[in-house]
């Protein structure tokens, strides 16, 4: 028992999976026990999952800022290339 | 409301817009215009089909997707994500978390979360921030931020993505922790720990 709960305490690995289904799904009573007991002892896990959730947003935000301000652009010459490719289309 | 198109405007409105998409999905500058083109001409062509239940440009990057859905089945790079998940899961795991014999996977100093700051929340509304986003994304193996950007970015359900994918729930599970560890570490060194 005192090796299985070491086992959680120290396993940020599992609890960062862990905490990435937690967004998503609920977890059983075991997984939340587990996660929580490992919250208790680590702030990087817990970092971590506020950071996640910023990253989540940002993804949502994305397309809007790429449609705002593109930092790529097509060159002129594929633009003419599509045009015209469309232009010839009945 | 019921949404038209003008087909005039398309290249305009969102010719850049569609070629930065493709650019996160696909690796080279090339085959990404070669996804715009196909898309445009497809849309032109399926133009009549228009319902208008969706906005031009959500139409349009819905045919992009799909584009790029082809491409990488025609390129069978999806296939095998279990054998790649197994050959590289100890040298992906060594990165961030402490490993050897017996050893309990915690966080190694250098790789643990530091703290982003109180405002780390504004900072993800600057333009130049979402540089930084696409650098990331770019930076990853294609096989994890293809399954990444489908979830966050297209924020496709997950069975539709183990099945456009060909993924077990629990290969999905280890992408999506592998590309939010990578995500996490390299937003972290290449921007909010330089503000």
């Amino acid at each position: 028992m005192a090796g299985k709960i070491q086992h959680i305490i120290h396993n940020c690995k599992e609890a960062t999976h862990l905490s990435l289904q937690k967004e998503e799904r609920a977890l059983s009573i075991k997984e939340t026990f587990q996660l929580r007991l490992h919250l208790m002892y680590c702030d990087a896990c817990k970092q971590f999952i506020k950071q996640s959730a910023i990253i989540n947003k940002a993804m949502l935000q994305i397309k809007d800022a790429i449609l705002q301000h593109p930092p790529q652009k097509l060159s002129q010459e594929v633009k003419d290339n599509i045009q015209q490719q469309l232009n010839d289309l009945p | 409301m019921l949404h038209t198109l003008e087909p005039a405007q398309w290249l305009k409105r969102y010719g850049d817009y569609l070629f930065n998409i493709a650019l996160l999905k696909v690796s080279h500058t090339e085959q990404a215009e070669d996804l715009v083109q196909e898309s445009f001409l497809s849309a032109y062509k399926a133009r009549e089909g228009f319902k208008g239940g969706s906005t031009e440009k959500t139409w349009l990057t819905s045919i992009l997707n799909n584009k790029i859905i082809d491409f990488y089945r025609k390129k069978g790079s999806q296939k095998n994500a279990q054998t790649y998940l197994i050959e590289t899961e100890a040298s992906f795991t060594e990165q961030f978390f402490a490993t050897g014999e017996g050893v309990i996977p915690h966080w190694v100093e250098h790789t643990a979360p530091s703290d982003w700051g109180s405002q780390a929340d504004q900072k993800i509304n600057q333009q130049e921030f979402y540089k930084i986003l696409q650098f990331c994304m770019q930076k990853m193996p294609s096989k994890l931020s293809s399954v990444f950007i489908a979830k966050f970015m297209d924020e496709e359900e997950t069975d539709i993505i183990c099945k456009e994918f060909e993924l077990s729930s629990s290969n999905y599970w280890v992408i999506i922790h592998r590309a939010k560890l990578l995500m996490r570490s390299c937003l972290e060194k290449n921007w909010f720990k330089q503000l």
